[in-house]
């Protein structure tokens, strides 16, 4: 049950199982598959050469190479494929897709081989990217493709493929075959359940794997159910430099920054390559920091024992130590200075500030306080106004059936501050997609008197730490299904499979994107939970600026100019409930 | 991490296809066949040089393509991956030689560090021609002109240095542990010696026993040498390890740094592809600039013609105009003139006579 090393095997037969010099063909998707979780002096070892895009046109003849070409199997990619077949530029092809080629696509491609160079036809289901051991995405970037249909519960047509693709690969690179559990309120998650399930009896064959004991459990959620995760701001390493800078397929775009060196305007972040990464990701910004000072001392100390070379035996030592040693100083000041980023952007922003009001207004129930906190903080001038949306929505999710909330008042507080009508149309937006008749659990815990209770007693316990307060809602249906009390009612399984075991092997799929705060959820219940593993996987994974973009992206491309219009009506009655 | 082979689905998909593609050639090579047979029955002439001829035809078709022949560096490759299998071998034995010469015994170990010796410098020979090899892939690879084979050989070069200095550490490290153990059994010895030594010199007072001191002095004038023995080798040692210090600083500049972005496979791809672009920019800047200059020697060459016309134009009328119409006149006078002069002294007599 890992991801990266799922992947790593594939990558590594594919280029062992053909001896000798090679190129590598890749396309536009498993490019970033295979960089998150190779790196190129990995690839030389393997004595490939030369990697290349396969739209590349203007590759030169090499005909004393071998060609290894992994792929994902789509009409583009075969298409180009088969024009490279025409007219080969290498001397022997290896063809290895990411997932399951229709037999069609390989009669095309056997047809033009007319050279006979084709010696090696294999199905490889890397069909996904990892980012953490326990935590994959099908990577559907908000800013290129639209995950929505027509509306909030339907799925855009490429996107739902894409992502059944990739679950599937996913199952077969773990070698699971999964009982189905689904969101009963989402239509999305069912769809994507039952296809699965359809897709899964069809490949009968390929799903015949030795039978576990339990069978292992593949969870369909919606973010819909908790809108709340995505737009807090987030402490823990991993998790605030994707929410303030960015991640995007491992690397971390620092040119932004300003003095930046040249050489650490683009960073990588892997936790498969950097060690101290993996130590240190998710550990919130105070041990880091703690954390930060001890590395660099022990880089000083190294320094100054390479300094003082006095002596032969120094000398030779320095050179013995200088590989690790270099490698030791690139990493140093990567990471401080992007801690040094982090830490710059908080100030900033005033994200302390913001986070304790966030964290209050997520995790507990004090409407008068927070509301004037809230007034103050959108009067600011130091907070931006991305945290001043994004609070007023918290608020709005949190009070919505509220008596007497003031979000009409928020709202235009948040106009005289200057925000323009498209930014605060998202509020609009955001209820429609994750308001409270749209949500299946008790998000906030205050729908029942039960679960109020239950609130105030952990309310009494206190909080270690004001600003990681929340736990994502993914943490208590988890806990629901370890316990087996996770209600069939609400999460049926797919055509009446059902088990009655505790299960071993969970892998959660969220649909509308993952967050870091739950795939650090999923990591620490790895290591504290004995006899299950869990496995994280998304559409994507979100940060509070691209959840919004891609809730304003399935607005806009289905419903236009609906969001404004509401929200400047009810601006204009004023004072009715969101 | 299950795996599926279509490759027996597309062999077979791929034969029935080059069955039909057989077929249709087969069919091709039977009408030629007749024609021939219709050409030499007409023609009656010897068939054998005509199906000669057709074989010949046919191969030809099939020739080997000059691109199947890699580039002369990628015979490098095999050389120095022979050479580190060497070095792998020579170190193996080397540490062997390492572990018999420091266990204690008492036959003549001249022999047993001088073979040390030679192949230390045998390995460190080695590392140096493989480092050598490795370079020339640069030079090789310069000539050729195309920008893939380019970015290929310095990947080749960037894994074989990779691959030297590996093994280069792994020889540094043996070398070190040797030689640190060779210094324990030197201080070993000195303890030894330190231990003797006022024994001697107690034993040494007492005339008595003056043999047993020869005896002694002997066994420490022995000591001594095996200890500038020692020393020598150490020193050698020393002296190959900065050897291989050398080459190691020479190869890091070739090997990737790990765990920085020059390490990812897209940023490597995305680099390639904006080389490409840039190439072809640079192509397309190159390409304007020579049209610039073309048109730029042009209109040079207009403006000397014109210039040179311009010369022309000044200097030939004026040549014309100075020296020609005044010999004009001139040659108008003489030519008048000479019909005058035979009149003029006609006529100047008569006219002079009377004055």
């Amino acid at each position: 049950m890992n991801a990266i090393t799922a992947l790593q095997f594939y990558i590594d037969k594919m280029l062992t199982d053909t001896p000798g010099m090679k190129v590598l063909l890749l396309d536009t998707e498993t490019t970033p598959i295979i960089s998150m979780v190779a790196t190129q002096s990995h690839l030389l070892q393997k004595e490939t050469y030369l990697v290349d895009r396969i739209e590349n046109n203007s590759r030169d003849k090499m005909r004393h190479l071998k060609c290894v070409c992994f792929l994902r199997p789509t009409t583009d990619s075969i298409e180009k494929l088969i024009q490279e077949l025409r007219d080969p530029c290498y001397g022997d092809y290896y063809l290895y897709f990411s997932n399951r080629i229709k037999k069609t696509a390989i009669e095309r491609l056997a047809e033009m081989d007319e050279h006979e160079v084709v010696r090696e036809v294999q199905e490889f289901y890397a069909d996904y990217y990892a980012i953490n051991p326990d935590c994959f995405s099908i990577n559907m970037d908000p800013e290129t493709t639209s995950l929505y249909g027509d509306s909030f519960t339907s799925w855009d047509g490429t996107s739902f493929t894409r992502t059944v693709d990739g679950l599937m690969g996913l199952l077969l690179s773990l070698k699971k075959k999964p009982l189905i559990r689904y969101q009963k309120q989402s239509a999305m998650a069912k769809r994507l359940a039952t296809e699965v399930q359809f897709q899964i009896q069809q490949e009968g064959q390929l799903f015949d794997f030795r039978k576990s004991d339990t069978p292992p459990i593949l969870l369909v959620l919606d973010r819909r159910n908790d809108p709340v995760t995505p737009l807090l701001s987030q402490w823990t390493y991993q998790a605030m430099v994707h929410e303030l800078i960015g991640i995007r397929n491992g690397r971390v775009d620092l040119s932004g920054v300003p003095d930046i060196k040249p050489e650490l305007k683009e960073i990588v972040l892997s936790c498969d390559q950097d060690s101290y990464f993996q130590k240190n990701m998710f550990l919130n910004l105070g041990d880091l920091g703690a954390n930060i000072k001890s590395y660099v001392d022990e880089y000083q100390t190294k320094t100054k024992s390479n300094m003082n070379i006095e002596s032969i035996a120094d000398m030779k030592r320095f050179v013995e130590d200088y590989p690790e040693f270099r490698k030791l100083s690139g990493n140093v000041s990567k990471h401080v200075t992007l801690v040094g980023e982090l830490s710059r952007l908080v100030d900033q922003g005033n994200v302390l500030e913001v986070s304790e009001l966030e964290q209050s207004l997520a995790c507990s129930d004090s409407h008068n306080n927070d509301l004037k906190n809230l007034q103050r903080l959108i009067s600011s001038p130091k907070v931006s106004d991305a945290s001043k949306i994004r609070l007023v929505q918290l608020y709005a999710l949190r009070y919505e059936k509220f008596q007497g909330n003031a979000v009409a008042s928020l709202i235009d507080l948040l106009y005289k501050n200057g925000l323009s009508e498209r930014e605060i149309s998202t509020l609009d937006t955001l209820m429609q997609y994750g308001g409270s008749s749209q949500r299946q659990d008790d998000l906030f815990s205050n729908e029942s008197i039960l679960s109020r209770g239950r609130s105030a007693l952990k309310g009494l316990k206190g909080v270690e730490n004001v600003y990681t307060q929340h736990q994502p809602q993914l943490g208590q249906i988890l806990e629901l299904l370890l316990k087996m009390r996770l209600k069939e009612a609400n999460y049926p399984f797919v055509e009446g499979s059902t088990s009655r075991d505790r299960p071993q092997d969970i892998i959660v799929f969220m649909v509308g994107g993952a967050t870091f705060e739950e795939a650090r959820y999923i990591s620490m219940l790895n290591a504290t939970t004995p006899g299950a593993r869990f496995i994280l996987g998304g559409t994507t994974i979100h940060n509070s600026r691209s959840f919004m973009q891609e809730l304003v992206r399935a607005q806009r491309t289905t419903i236009p100019g609906q969001g404004s219009d509401s929200v400047r009506s009810r601006r204009t009655q004023g004072g009715i409930q969101l | 991490m299950a795996t599926r082979s279509r490759t027996l689905l597309f062999l077979q998909f791929r034969n029935s296809y080059s069955g039909s593609h057989a077929a249709a050639i087969r069919q091709q090579y039977n009408q030629q066949q007749q024609q021939h047979q219709q050409s030499s029955l007409l023609a009656t002439s010897d068939g054998y040089g005509d199906t000669e001829r057709v074989g010949l035809m046919d191969s030809a078709e099939t020739t080997i393509e000059l691109m199947m022949l890699p580039p002369k560096w990628v015979d490098i490759v095999d050389e120095v991956d022979d050479e580190l299998e060497k070095i792998k071998v020579n170190v193996q034995k080397l540490d062997a030689m390492h572990k018999k010469h420091l266990l204690p015994g008492f036959d003549d170990r001249i022999q047993e560090e001088r073979d040390i010796e030679r192949l230390t410098d045998e390995i460190t020979q080695q590392f140096h021609a493989s480092q050598r090899r490795i370079k020339r892939i640069n030079a090789e690879s310069r000539h050729s002109s195309s920008n893939q084979e380019q970015i290929m050989s310095r990947n080749v070069q960037m894994s074989l240095a990779q691959k030297v200095q590996d093994a280069s550490t792994l020889f540094r490290q043996k070398q070190n542990t040797y030689m640190q153990r060779m210094r324990g059994v030197e201080l070993r010895n000195k303890d030894i010696f330190s231990a003797v030594q006022p024994i001697n010199s107690s034993i040494s007072d007492d005339p008595e026993e003056g043999g047993f001191t020869g005896a002694q002095q002997a066994f420490a004038e022995q000591s001594n040498a095996t200890i500038t023995q020692r020393e020598q080798e150490i020193n050698h040692i020393s002296k190959s390890i900065f050897q291989l210090a050398d080459i190691f600083k020479d190869l890091q500049t070739m090997v990737i740094d790990q765990g920085t972005l020059l390490d990812r496979i897209d940023f490597n791809v995305e680099q390639a592809s904006v080389h490409l672009q840039d190439a072809v920019y640079e192509l397309d800047e190159g390409e304007k600039y020579q049209k610039k200059a073309r048109n730029r020697k042009i209109i040079l060459l207009l403006i000397l013609l014109i210039v040179g016309l311009f010369i022309v134009l000044i200097f030939k009328p004026r040549h014309r105009n100075d020296p020609a119409p005044a010999p004009a006149p001139e040659s108008e006078k003489s030519h008048d003139l000479p019909p005058s002069q035979p009149v003029d002294p006609s006529v100047q007599p008569p006219v002079a006579p009377p004055q």
